[in-house]
């Protein structure tokens, strides 16, 4: 079976020393891996990496088998992605934002359009301007800009930041249904474990620019009780490990 | 080709939805009517010493060129390339763009184009509105050819410009700093030429009116390549160094 995501080595420091080390993982069709990590542990700097807004140091990253650094075009044709706050356009109604980003795909039409306003609840909405929406508005509409081409991977970073109790429900199904419906496969950075833990079937875990586990969640559930305690017990391994 | 048509569609629909450019548009329309009238007025005066006024009206187009390609549409490609390059990159909008399946490079053209085509859409209207005055009111039709392939020619330089105010979007970073850079080292490059003539050649800005090397007297080839090169210089590494800078740049 072809890896939908393929990393390899990644490595990316920036000045001040924060950045990401030796990262590798793959992401397979149909997969929901949560990227797990506490605030400046550099999920972001590996999603930034694979959406082609930074270059890594060293190692390689593979998209569907293309080189994100030298083929950007093949590497990101089936990827979406949501990325720290959603790139809006505030001065553009909400349909004219997403008819601008369905300009560089030959599938998307009006009608398709109109299935991810209904999605993320924006139809009534989306003759407004972006300016004028509130920060959950805003997050809907950076999910609907992500799933917009129908992408067969997803990327996406804190998604329901900024969503309340329903919406952060609403994501989570959407997530889990794309995913058992139709395969598609996601990338979730969270530093909220117990998000993760609803709507994953993978997670890794990433702590200070390192790599401490990759593992199926029903076995980081049978090691632990929850994946809180999972990412936990790493941790400590991991000091543990640098203390001896 | 896909892929560029549908990023340079998007960075003409973002002028476009920007009220500012329609304004100054409408501001061109005025100063053109005013500068028409006033023109109007002259040519009247004129007649009754008996001079014909096609004289008066038939420079209009040129004379207009002048002054807009040197100091009005300078300043809308300022405000273009600013509003493309250094306010997306600022409020990380550029990130549109950068998250979807289409090369850098694309994106870096797609923006310069769409600059230059905001910049002929004032030079067009400029020349229909002096060329409309020309044979409404001068009643007559003569040299609006040359005219409009002065025009022509002007675009070019105008391109140069384009790039040399991307190029500084893309160093200073901030949209405040990179307007004033822009408009600061014009000037500075303007003033050194006017003040010192026999450098103005080796500045972009001592180019913005090069019709005059190509219609009128025909200067000699040995004369104009060099002026060329030149030109072919300033853009190819303001190019290059703007894409390379577009190209790295980490968001």
């Amino acid at each position: 079976m072809e890896t939908v995501l393929d990393i390899q080595n990644l490595h990316k420091v920036y000045k001040n020393g924060r950045g990401v080390r030796k990262i590798s993982l793959s992401v397979a069709p149909g997969d929901v891996v949560g990227l797990l990590g506490p605030n400046g542990s550099g999920k972001t700097t590996i999603m930034k990496c694979i959406m082609g807004l930074c270059h890594g140091d060293s190692g390689s990253i593979r998209i569907f088998g293309h080189d994100v650094e030298t083929d950007v075009e093949r590497s990101l044709a089936k990827v979406g992605g949501l990325i720290e706050q959603p790139a809006l356009f505030d001065y553009l109604s909400a349909r004219a934002n997403l008819e601008m980003a369905a300009r560089y795909y030959p599938n998307v039409d009006a009608a398709r359009i109109e299935h991810v306003l209904r999605m993320v609840h924006l139809e009534n909405y989306q003759k407004e301007k972006t300016g004028r929406f509130s920060l959950g508005m805003k997050q809907r509409m950076g999910l609907a800009l992500a799933l917009l081409s129908e992408p067969e991977l997803v990327i996406l970073d804190e998604p329901t930041n900024g969503l309340d109790i329903e919406g952060t429900v609403e994501v989570r199904e959407i997530i889990r249904r794309l995913a058992a419906e139709r395969g598609i496969s996601f990338l979730i950075a969270s530093h909220l474990a117990p998000e993760l833990e609803k709507c994953c079937n993978k997670v890794a875990i990433i702590h200070e620019g390192e790599l401490l586990a990759f593992e199926t969640m029903e076995e980081a559930l049978r090691l632990q009780p929850s994946l809180e305690d999972y990412f936990l017990s790493k941790v400590k391994e991991k000091r543990g490990s640098v203390l001896i | 080709m896909y892929l560029f048509n549908a990023d340079l569609k998007n960075q003409l629909t973002k002028l476009r939805s920007r009220k500012k450019y329609l304004v100054l548009l409408i501001i061109e329309l005025i100063i053109c009517a005013v500068w028409g009238l006033v023109n109007l007025a002259l040519g009247k005066a004129v007649l009754n010493i008996g001079l014909d006024a096609k004289l008066v009206l038939g420079s209009m187009p040129m004379s207009l060129l002048g002054f807009f390609i040197q100091v009005y549409i300078p300043l809308i490609i300022f405000m273009a390339a600013c509003d493309l390059f250094a306010g997306e990159l600022a409020d990380k909008t550029v990130r549109a763009g950068f998250m979807r399946p289409v090369s850098r490079f694309k994106q870096y053209l797609s923006r310069v184009a769409a600059v230059m085509i905001l910049a002929c859409v004032y030079l067009l209207v400029l020349f229909v509105i002096s060329a409309a005055y020309n044979i409404i009111y001068g009643h007559t039709a003569s040299g609006l050819l040359s005219a409009f392939v002065a025009y022509l020619l002007d675009a070019v330089p105008l391109l140069i410009l384009i790039l040399f105010a991307v190029l500084i979007n893309q160093i200073a970073g901030g949209t405040s700093l990179s307007i004033l850079l822009c408009i600061l080292l014009y000037l500075g490059f303007y003033v050194i030429g006017v003040l010192v003539p026999q450098s103005s050649g080796m500045f972009f800005t001592g180019y913005a009116q090069w019709h005059n090397l190509w219609i009128g007297t025909w200067l000699p080839l040995r004369a104009i390549l060099p002026k060329l090169g030149i030109l072919i210089g300033y853009g190819a590494v303001f190019g290059s160094l703007g894409y390379y800078l577009y190209e790295r740049r980490a968001l």
